[in-house]
């Protein structure tokens, strides 16, 4: 269960061996969240090597500065945190523009076909991508957290450094933008 | 329950346990428009979610965590107690605190008079610039950060009068809350208001502002979405 940070028990654990010295702990703290990290990261850059990249920078940030992790947050959080920020900092200086030639959206491995997926939901996953590539760099990510992430607002307030009026904020315009962008798949 | 509020509580919930709740159902139940409005917005929702993230393979994750241990070197980080560690540094407003004000104040104000809309739940252009100004004045910089940050959007073309209900509910949020609505109702009407508003209001001082919401309550902004001139005052 949870503790009153939201932060789940294997993370007390992770930090007491941490703070013991034990020369395991953060690969298993790596190993733990290495997952939810890359997904973020990919989600953001929509491009593997980035978020490779942008998956090792994180644990290598958290290794730096976990001297400083205070507990006020889930490891999670926090790692998503770090991640966040330097997706954007990606983005947002248009390194993912420069590479897009090696693996964007439409060149990424596809979704296992499904056969009785219709081809109006069909084509609506192949919009999709396109649709959230254009949206602001913030918006993708609040709309990322909450939606694939399962955040709650107040979280995705924490990890994007911002009021939770503002994270619900740039979730509903990304709402807003997504809808007109997919508005004749909708249904 | 407000339309706003059922949709605001729809989406709060989506994905867990109460995204269905009474209140919510009971609103779609009675309001046709709720309930066509949740239905596209949870067919959206589950489009997003549903975009998965391709896999880079068994090999890729055994392997990640020594890949990175070999850039962090052979040592293991020790953390010291909790609470010992300075705090993280916050980041540097995208602009400087005031000019965020000092635009929410300008742009609400010539918004306001351009579109000739009241504020809601009453009151008017006076009205909102006592509110917006006992607000800045208890907001953080965190909240002056986060105005920033929601001035640009006003670029984009989004429902105001939806947005104008969804946001504003004066008697039952905080200074910090109302700030960061207030920005958000500034979004320009599709079709008309404000096309550039993100950052006209940058660079002017108190007194243009005053000078330039004094204009405008007497009804001399240019009232056509155009960018008023930044020396009004």
């Amino acid at each position: 269960m949870p503790d009153e940070n939201g932060s789940p028990p294997g993370d007390a654990g992770i930090l007491d061996r941490l703070r013991n010295g034990d020369r395991d702990a953060f690969d298993d703290l790596v190993r733990l969240y290495q997952r939810d990290v890359y997904h973020v990261a990919y989600r953001l850059t929509r491009n593997a090597g980035e978020a490779d990249d942008l998956a090792q920078e994180t644990f290598l940030r958290a290794y730096t500065a976990i001297d400083g992790f205070r507990g006020e947050a889930s490891l999670r959080t926090w790692l998503l945190r770090i991640v966040t920020n330097l997706g954007l900092n990606v983005v947002q200086s248009a390194r993912v523009a420069r590479r897009s030639g090696d693996d964007v959206e439409g060149a990424a491995p596809p979704v296992p076909a499904d056969a009785e997926r219709t081809v109006i939901e069909s084509e609506r996953m192949t919009r999709l991508g396109p649709a959230i590539r254009a949206l602001p760099p913030k918006q993708r990510a609040t709309l990322m957290l909450r939606v694939n992430e399962g955040l709650k607002f107040k979280e995705i307030a924490r990890i994007m450094g911002c009021t939770t009026g503002t994270a619900k904020a740039n979730f509903f315009h990304a709402v807003a933008a997504l809808k007109e962008s997919l508005k004749d798949f909708l249904g | 329950m407000t339309c706003a509020r059922a949709r605001e509580a729809f989406v709060e919930g989506w994905g867990r346990e109460g995204s269905g709740n009474s209140s919510v159902l009971d609103h779609a139940g009675a309001c046709p428009a709720c309930a066509e409005e949740l239905r596209r917005l949870s067919s959206l929702l589950e489009t997003v979610s549903a975009d998965e993230v391709p896999d880079p393979g068994a090999g890729y994750w055994e392997t990640f965590a020594a890949r990175v241990r070999a850039r962090t070197g052979e040592g293991t980080p020790r953390l010291r107690r909790f609470g010992t560690a300075p705090r993280l540094s916050r980041r540097a407003p995208w602009i400087p605190a005031a000019a965020a004000a000092a635009a929410i104040l300008a742009v609400a104000s010539f918004w306001l008079v351009a579109t000739r809309t009241s504020v809601p739940g009453g009151g008017d252009l006076a009205t909102l610039r006592s509110r917006l100004e006992t607000n800045l004045e208890s907001a953080t910089d965190a909240d002056r950060t986060a105005a920033a940050d929601i001035l640009p959007m006003m670029e984009s073309p989004t429902d105001s009068e939806a947005w104008l209900q969804a946001t504003w509910a004066p008697d039952e949020e905080s200074a910090e809350e109302s700030l960061s609505r207030v920005t958000t109702i500034l979004s320009p009407s599709e079709g008309g208001g404000l096309p550039d508003t993100s950052g006209w209001a940058e660079g002017l001082s108190k007194e243009q502002i005053d000078a330039l919401i004094k204009d405008l309550a007497a009804g001399e902004g240019t009232g056509s979405g155009g960018k008023p001139e930044a020396g009004t005052g």
